[in-house]
């Protein structure tokens, strides 16, 4: 299999995912009970005269075969437009694309840091499981795991913004903060995250370090006598690293997903936050959107693994 | 395995809960007191918005908790293990399209996609058991499927073949059996996730506004001020209370686990 092959075969793979998403996105509301209609326009369904309604039916091509709408919904989708948020008064793209940046800001250094470490957890608890300290933190980060992630982030207010008055609590930091008032803001909703994310990633490196630490190269490395540290950098942590990587791409959607719903607790302006809102309007195209863009999200890192998985695992490219 | 069994014992005292509820509420000291008011006599552990007892409402919770994370584990373990056999045993043109919708789902979001469908549908239990269900059974049909990928190529069911055995009398007498171990622990696994799934459900609001849950207490708390006024009984309890089942299901799966030695096999890494 060339090279060209391997990309062309997950290309194809990638734009049928993306494919069965739009098609899920546009099955979901008119599967629903209900005049589609309504849930395009909201409330103001009871504001809006019926004449004006048809004439809006035939704007958004509802009167027509399924087909022709679904071709219709297509033409809009790549033009950016995923619809009109009720809620916002704004097109729903612009309302998503301003709050995202918030969003990836906790997203991103809690995903790094949760992955760092929790690969060096999950491969310290994974290797050799016997002794009784590896064993209270492997149960230790299994009750992590269990903790909802929202609730810990309410502990962590209680304590650190209201008992010990250290941190603030909550909100994002004005815009002519200086660098501690912006830090202070950033730290409770990353902890929270990156809590979480090593959790997740310690129990699956922990997996994944068992079923190497079987296999005989290991054997092989540890009867030259190497040291420890260098034993456990070199040949432990390279062989797991690809699937590390295609874990990493998912966990980025996990972390995702989490920060929707600290950013509430937190009250950080970002996706989440407007998703709670979008949800008290029941403002629909908002929160399709919101789905539709956080699957993307989720795609174009499983995209970006494949390709650093390559390039970490000459296995994959000795084929070629 | 020792955890195993405290897994077991705080299980079976959840569901215990959940069954005698209105007898336990009965026999402790529940007055309707001031909003927010602190634990004490009346109050074992305080009051919540609206003035009502706490651990009344942790009691209740449990039923909401118990049932949705058991009955949507169930489901999906149904559908996911029903998907696993058939695709995996038949191969072909089923296992290409059901391989790739368990594909498919394992890549979306799932949190996202839940919101979005329990927004749409009418707040209630049974909604929220079939928006959980709908979305964790490919969990299930993944690990099914490799099982029975591997059963099928094995020496036994070659030889049933041999015999002249036809497909239903082999899954339902060779196959299924030798994938229950497999399912249970897998379904007790799926039950920690839906209790946590169902929590975050009805943190966000979109839980049923006729039970108070778990999840509900928390939303509550954030909500109208529990938190911010201090007032750590509103939240700390109902949040032990959602960690505590989920760990004790992922301790009983695990201790399956161990037993069987299976670690890779359940897919408990995912």
């Amino acid at each position: 299999m060339s090279l060209f092959q391997y990309f062309f075969r997950k290309f194809a793979r990638y734009s049928l995912v993306i494919f069965a998403i739009i098609l899920l996105n546009f099955c979901i509301p008119r599967l629903m009970p209900g005049d589609p209609i309504t849930y395009i326009l909201g409330e103001d369904i009871y504001y809006v005269a019926p004449e004006q309604i048809e004439e809006l039916k035939k704007e958004y091509g509802l009167d027509r075969p399924l087909l022709e709408q679904f071709k219709l919904y297509m033409a809009r989708l790549v033009r950016g437009d995923f619809g009109y948020s009720f809620s916002f008064g704004r097109p729903v793209i612009y309302v998503v694309l301003e709050k995202l940046p918030m969003t990836l800001l906790i997203t991103i250094p809690s995903t790094f840091m949760g992955i760092v470490i929790g690969a060096y957890l999950g491969i310290f608890t994974g290797w050799r499981s016997e002794s009784v300290f590896k064993r209270l933190l492997t149960n230790f980060i299994l009750l992590v795991y269990s903790i909802p992630s929202y609730w810990l982030g309410m502990i962590a207010l209680l304590i650190f913004s209201l008992k010990l008055k250290l941190l603030p609590l909550g909100g994002a930091p004005p815009l002519d903060s200086d660098l501690t008032t912006f830090i202070s803001h950033l730290i409770l909703p990353i902890a929270t995250l990156t809590i979480f994310t090593t959790a997740y990633n310690a129990v699956i490196m922990r997996g994944v370090t068992k079923g190497i630490s079987e296999e005989y190269f290991v054997m092989t490395a540890l009867s030259k006598g190497l040291t420890k540290i260098h034993f456990l950098n070199r040949h432990l942590l390279k062989p797991s690293l690809p699937p590390l990587i295609a874990i990493s791409a998912i966990e980025f959607g996990f972390a995702f997903s989490g920060a929707l719903i600290v950013e509430i607790v937190f009250s950080w302006p970002g996706v989440g936050l407007m998703m709670l809102e979008a949800i008290i309007a029941r403002d629909y195209p908002l929160l399709q959107a919101l789905f539709t863009i956080s699957a993307l999200i989720v795609v174009l890192a499983n995209a970006i693994a494949d390709i650093l998985c390559i390039l970490v695992d000459p296995r994959l490219r000795s084929d070629f | 395995m020792r955890l195993e069994l405290l897994g077991i014992a705080i299980i079976s005292f959840f569901i215990f809960t959940a069954i005698f509820a209105p007898v336990i509420v009965g026999l402790i000291p529940h007055d309707k007191s001031e909003p927010y008011s602190p634990p004490s006599k009346n109050n074992l552990l305080g009051t919540n918005d609206i003035g009502e007892d706490v651990l009344v409402e942790l009691i209740y919770g449990s039923r909401v908790s118990m049932f949705v994370g058991l009955t949507s584990a169930f489901v999906s373990t149904i559908i996911g293990s029903f998907v696993g056999i058939i695709s995996g045993y038949y191969r072909g043109f089923l296992d290409d399209f059901f391989g790739g919708l368990i594909d498919l789902f394992l890549v979306l979001p799932a949190l996202p996609l839940m919101i979005l469908l329990a927004a749409y549908l009418e707040p209630s239990v049974w909604n929220i058991i079939l928006v959980i269900a709908l979305l964790w059974w490919p969990n299930t049909a993944r690990v099914v499927r490799a099982k029975v990928l591997e059963l099928r190529e094995s020496q036994f069911v070659e030889g049933l073949r041999c015999l002249g055995a036809n497909d239903l009398y082999i899954i339902t007498r060779h196959i299924i059996p030798n994938v229950s171990d497999l399912l249970f622990a897998n379904f007790t696994l799926s039950v920690a996730r839906a209790i946590l799934l169902e929590a975050s459900l009805s943190f966000i609001g979109l839980g049923d506004p006729t039970y108070e849950s778990w999840g509900s207490m928390l939303h509550y708390s954030m909500k109208r001020g529990g938190l911010l006024n201090g007032a750590w009984w509103s939240f700390v309890p109902a949040g032990i209370c959602v960690s505590l089942a989920t760990m004790s299901f992922m301790l009983f799966a695990m201790g399956l686990e161990d037993r069987k030695k299976r670690t890779k096999a359940i897919g408990l890494e995912v």
